[in-house]
């Protein structure tokens, strides 16, 4: 391999990795979709790194990949329909559980959903980069971003209410 | 930004810790970019490999040992089943190989002459494509034609003053070609591709090629033959031997391999032995027995021992320390 080839995968290794896994939830998954990608893209190493620079080039290609993969596996793929149930907690506890419990309603959101909230809330991209990437319109972004916040603002006052309900009822 | 985007990103940043550590990345990348190259390899030369085997097989038919013989022929390279234990016989003297391979004197446009290789013990040269289209060939020396199901759509043309016939779309694989002819009464030529060819391109690269005996450039010396094995395979990275007992072309977990790496390998469990005045690690993985020996320069030799080819350790060791990496051997790398 060659040496700035490796040299990137050195330096940006982490970084892609953590967007990996951010889009499938699973380390496995995570690193063979990263490796995947950069397979791909050392096969065209001199056009990509005299481009734009080969990390635009890794982040489209794992996403492409990560999107290709919910649509193979979506058929076996089954989501979580409850949340666990938890204590009334004290503030750092809320906190914790607070991400949690986000962190399991993200995994159940559809992939392009799922793909804009990471782009847009962990990568800070633009919503015209972020069409770039998927291969849509700007306005598609903002209309998937806009579904994935309110249904996760739907399922978070969903739990919320049960388990006010849940508290009131407990002797 | 409200609170459920708030939340969000804060799930966000966190949950970005747990993502898998890259310490390892580029080395499993590596692994992951040589596995890829081997099954490409193997795709290349699967098409001759498989249309050779019967004719191989005859060839092997003459072995002195009628155990072998009889071993081999309930053996198909495209079924493989369980091969029998074979206990390893060690006798002195070099391992060659030593048979017709084509010798290319004009350059293929389009292609690189990228190796020298034994597939299922005959020798061949690869191509690649310099283009980075879809796109190589191979080119090989048999005692008889190659067997095929079909050439409809084929034409004839000459090689020097040989008739040759260019199958635009083999049965066996659709998506490859071949030009094949008989260059002597015992000789016969074959060059098989996959991807866009022109004819005449191919015709002229043709003419050049003539088949020589030559030894082949092999990746390492030998102190300790094993006697009672053949040779299969052998690149400038490997060398595989096959009891009789397995076709040759066989899958490669029934047969002893000799390898060199660019390090040591990972040797989850693994014992440190001694190899003559060289360290060296064993270990087992997944009922294969391998032993690293590292070298001066800081590659290092393996040899997989799979479980139908029976050996003692200090057996094992033996045949290891008698094996020298020669100057013709590049260590596979990812």
């Amino acid at each position: 391999m060659r040496a700035n080839f490796e040299e990137f995968v050195v330096a940006r290794g982490p970084a892609l990795l953590r967007f990996a896994y951010l889009l499938t939830a699973d380390g496995y998954l995570a690193e063979d979709l990263v490796q995947e990608a950069l397979l791909r893209t050392h096969r065209r190493w001199s056009a990509v790194e005299h481009a734009d620079g080969p990390e635009p080039y890794v982040r489209k290609a794992i996403l492409h990949l990560y999107l290709s993969w919910r649509r193979r596996r979506s058929s076996t793929e089954t989501p979580v329909a409850d949340l666990p149930e938890r204590p009334v907690p004290d503030h750092l506890a809320d906190l914790f559980a607070e991400r949690d419990e986000m962190w399991l309603l993200l995994r159940q959101l559809p992939r392009s959903q799922r793909a804009v909230v990471v782009l847009r809330y962990y990568e800070d991209l633009a919503d015209a980069d972020i069409a770039n990437l998927i291969g849509c319109s700007a306005a598609t972004v903002r209309v998937h971003a806009f579904k994935a916040l309110k249904k996760l603002r739907a399922a978070l006052e969903s739990n919320t209410e049960t388990q006010l309900v849940s508290t009131e009822t407990t002797p | 930004m409200n609170d459920v985007e708030r939340m969000l990103q804060r799930a966000l940043v966190r949950h970005a810790d747990e993502a898998p550590r890259s310490g390892q990345l580029l080395h499993r990348l590596r692994g992951r970019a040589r596995r890829r190259r081997q099954r490409q390899l193997t795709a290349l030369t699967c098409g001759l490999t498989v249309a050779l085997c019967a004719l191989v097989v005859g060839v092997q038919g003459g072995l002195a040992d009628p155990s072998e013989r009889a071993g081999q022929s309930g053996a198909s390279p495209l079924a493989p089943s369980t091969p029998a234990l074979v206990y390893l016989t060690l006798a002195p003297g070099p391992v060659t190989i030593d048979d017709y391979a084509p010798k290319p004197t004009r350059p293929m446009p389009g292609m690189k002459q990228q190796a020298t290789i034994v597939a299922a013990g005959v020798p061949m040269v690869l191509y690649a494509s310099t283009t980075g289209a879809n796109a190589g060939m191979s080119v090989q020396v048999s005692a008889a034609p190659p067997v095929r199901q079909s050439t409809a759509g084929s034409a004839s043309y000459r090689v020097r003053t040989h008739p040759a016939t260019f199958v635009p779309s083999l049965a066996s694989d659709p998506t490859k070609w071949s030009l094949c002819w008989q260059e002597k009464p015992d000789r016969w030529l074959t060059i098989e591709g996959f991807g866009p060819v022109v004819i005449d391109d191919l015709l002229t690269y043709a003419e050049g090629i003539a088949p020589v005996r030559v030894p082949f450039a092999m990746p390492f010396a030998f102190g300790l033959t094993p006697s009672n094995l053949i040779v299969d395979d052998a690149s400038a990275s490997w060398i595989t031997f096959r009891p009789g007992n397995v076709a040759p072309g066989g899958v490669a977990e029934s047969k002893l391999a000799v390898l060199l790496d660019e390090r040591l390998p990972e040797a989850p469990g693994g014992r440190s032995v001694q190899v003559g005045q060289r360290p060296g690690v064993i270990f087992t993985t997944g009922g294969t027995t391998m032993l690293s020996v590292s070298q001066r320069d800081g590659r290092a030799i393996t040899i997989q021992v799979p479980p139908n080819i029976g050996v003692t350790e200090p057996e094992l060791i033996r045949f290891a320390a008698g094996i020298r990496v020669t100057s013709a051997a590049v260590a596979g790398k990812g």
